[in-house]
């Protein structure tokens, strides 16, 4: 919704999703600890021991579990949301390029605040947060991917009525057009503010959503491997998928995720243990990792670049919006082209009709 | 403060190559910094292969690497997507999957290529694969040749760049097609082709700068993704429209990152470990806050007025 529709580069989108996980993932434990008095004078140094005894009385109290787990999602969507409020300060004045450009500083800065300041995520430390999904044992994975899946379909559900809507209009002519929407009488930059503060806060639900399923948080510099939210992935990956799906369709945007999410596990995790159960002779298996690592960036970049020259609007086209269904417009259709229209061209004002050809003249 | 200095150097060429594509395409080039990684690895190669006798001589090789580099990126990526009308937007993300692609193939370019070579780096072995130790440096007086040879190097450039710019035909043709490309085009320069050496220039400040970046503090893997925040934060402090503000700009956010740091360290140590790249978000952040345009476009006049009174 974000960059299709309104047209905003969020290159710091990393910095929302890592946001709301930290902050929600922090918010949680420290409640947690609290709840259960436990002490200590580095809370971050013993923290997988701490877990260890709060898994355990999650298993006993999954209620509680559900609980801090909606506490955690709250949090996160909504510190997500402020941060997004206040980078669009100075931010959503500013040419696209250069806000593409203060985004991502700002995401490379709490990156760099995160890493080193202590009471946030432990600093350099990992921080293991408590497990929420312990109450369903084994089947973790599965309630993971329901609870996911579930989200991911209202997020669909929502963005589709968004472009449906007069605001998705709305906010396309801001992308195509400035001066022409600012004319009609839209408050871009309101506008512009508010979409990235939603966007922003359905990042920090998704990066708490993460940091459940995780359970770690981690913060290091070290580029791409200490750290939990690694920049380039998490800011990338999203542009990647919507500009391969059709920047402003939803559906496209589905088909895209599906599509890299395949890619990323296959280089991943899936092609690296086909090869280390093959082990050829003459190829060092050391090397042959580094291959598997860089793999991943070549594909991704190469894909992208070769999206960009070859089909750049994306798997799905944007066509014009039917704000009505299809049905109705018939009916609309059929019930009007019988009718004498002579009352209705009477009242209606000239400057309504809009097309190219009385622009060209003037 | 010697640090200060040879960084300064170093990072300022680097501005004004990003600058130079920032004029011609007006996208600012997150692909930037793997010019100059690309000057690094042609610089260690050159210096193994041709066994030059000092690492200054491998500059060549690498101002023709990062050039090469540049110009491919132009004419297979940036030509064909501004013919076809693209956004701003869109060419950043082009700039940036330049930026990923390269991420990977450099990986395999460490791995494969510098092991070979281990033998030829005299200074501490090769440890891992994933750092590489600087080349070796002269040293005169106690310090690094690279603390003389930086601000050489950077006058050098500016002071071409200058007499490029104002005394010679293309210079002039550069800055015309900058301006206002369509009548450049009109009066008869081609447009195209001083963009494609724009960019090779560019590509070679780059390369130039990741020699001398080899020679100061070797190389280490994914380097360009930590370089890059520098620059922008360099190019952007001193306007992205001009190439003496990127050299300011560049020299302030070196300074910035040392010496400012340095003394906040003496206030609190947490400060001291905001070195890593954080110093030049903040610059940048606050410059496309207060100055959007850089140094350059501010009114020094008026303010300097303002304080007379």
């Amino acid at each position: 919704m974000e960059f299709g529709l309104t047209g905003i580069p969020n290159f710091g989108k990393v910095l929302f999703v890592s946001a709301g996980g930290m902050l929600g993932a922090t918010s949680m434990y420290r409640i947690s600890l609290y709840m259960f008095n436990l002490h200590s004078t580095d809370i971050f140094e013993v923290s997988p021991s701490f877990t260890n005894k709060i898994d355990a009385h999650l298993v006993a109290n999954p209620i509680l579990a559900l609980e801090l787990g909606i506490a955690m999602i709250a949090i996160g969507g909504l510190s997500a949301g402020a941060l997004g409020y206040i980078s669009s300060y100075p931010a959503i004045r500013l040419r696209e390029d250069y806000l593409g450009m203060l985004l991502l500083g700002s995401a490379e800065l709490f990156s760099v605040i995160a890493a080193f300041y202590q009471p946030l995520v432990g600093g350099p430390e990992n921080m293991v947060a408590p497990d929420l999904l312990s109450p369903f044992g084994s089947n973790e994975k599965y309630v993971a991917l329901v609870l996911l899946a579930a989200f991911a379909a209202i997020v669909y559900v929502y963005a589709n009525r968004v472009s449906k809507s007069p605001l998705g209009r709305t906010l396309k002519a801001i992308r195509d057009n400035e001066v022409a929407s600012e004319a009609i009488g839209k408050d871009n930059v309101a506008i512009r503010r508010k979409m990235l503060v939603v966007a922003s806060i359905l990042s920090g639900i998704a990066g708490a959503l993460w940091a459940i399923y995780w359970s770690q948080i981690g913060a290091l510099i070290g580029g791409d491997v200490g750290s939990t939210f690694p920049r380039l992935l998490y800011t990338f990956y999203p542009f990647t998928i919507v500009i391969l799906g059709g920047i402003a369709s939803n559906f496209g945007v589905l088909l895209g995720a599906i599509a890299l999410t395949g890619i990323y596990i296959i280089t991943t995790e899936s092609l690296p243990s086909l090869v280390a159960n093959v082990s050829i002779s003459w190829v060092n298996p050391q090397l042959l990792n580094n291959f598997l690592n860089s793999l991943q960036y070549i594909i991704i970049g190469g894909l992208l670049i070769v999206i960009l020259l070859v089909r750049p609007e994306g798997l799905i086209r944007e066509k014009p919006t039917f704000t009505l269904s299809k049905k109705k417009l018939n009916e609309i259709a059929e019930s009007v082209a019988g009718k004498p229209e002579r009352r209705s061209s009477e009242s209606r004002p000239e400057p309504q009709r809009r097309d190219s050809t009385t622009s060209a003249g003037a | 403060m010697a640090s200060t200095i040879i960084y300064g150097g170093i990072l300022s060429v680097m501005c004004v190559g990003l600058t130079v594509t920032y004029q011609t395409t007006k996208v600012p080039n997150f692909a930037f910094a793997d010019f100059a990684v690309m000057g690094m690895n042609a610089s260690y190669f050159s210096f193994a292969i041709f066994n030059l006798a000092s690492p200054y001589f491998a500059a060549p090789f690498s101002m023709l690497a990062g050039g090469a580099f540049a110009v491919v990126m132009y004419l297979v990526i940036m030509r064909p997507m501004l013919r076809r009308g693209s956004s701003i937007v869109m060419l950043m993300v082009a700039s940036l999957a330049v930026d990923i692609l390269f991420t990977g193939v450099q990986a395999d370019i460490v791995t494969i290529g510098f092991a070979p070579f281990s033998k030829a780096f005299i200074h501490k072995g090769f440890p891992t694969l994933v750092t590489a130790a600087p080349l070796p440096d002269f040293s005169a007086m106690g310090e690094s040749g690279l603390l003389y040879l930086s601000p050489v190097f950077l006058i050098a450039v500016t002071a071409s760049m200058y007499l490029l710019l104002t005394r010679s035909r293309f210079g002039i043709a550069m800055r015309a097609s900058i301006e206002n490309p369509g009548l450049a085009r009109i009066a008869g320069i081609n447009v195209d082709r001083v963009y494609t050496v724009s960019w090779f220039i560019a590509g070679a400040l780059g390369g130039l700068a990741g020699c001398m970046y080899a020679i100061g503090d070797g190389m280490s893997l994914g380097i360009q993704s930590i370089l890059i925040l520098d620059i922008f934060a360099g190019s952007v402090l001193g306007g992205l429209s001009s190439i003496y503000g990127a050299v300011i700009g560049g020299l302030l956010v070196s300074f910035g990152e040392n010496y400012v740091i340095g003394l906040l360290s003496q206030v609190s140590t947490q400060f001291s470990l905001l070195e890593v790249g954080g110093i030049s978000m903040i610059i940048l952040i606050v410059t496309l806050m207060v100055a959007p345009r850089g140094l350059v476009s501010v009114n020094w006049g008026k303010i300097i007025g303002r304080g007379r009174q």
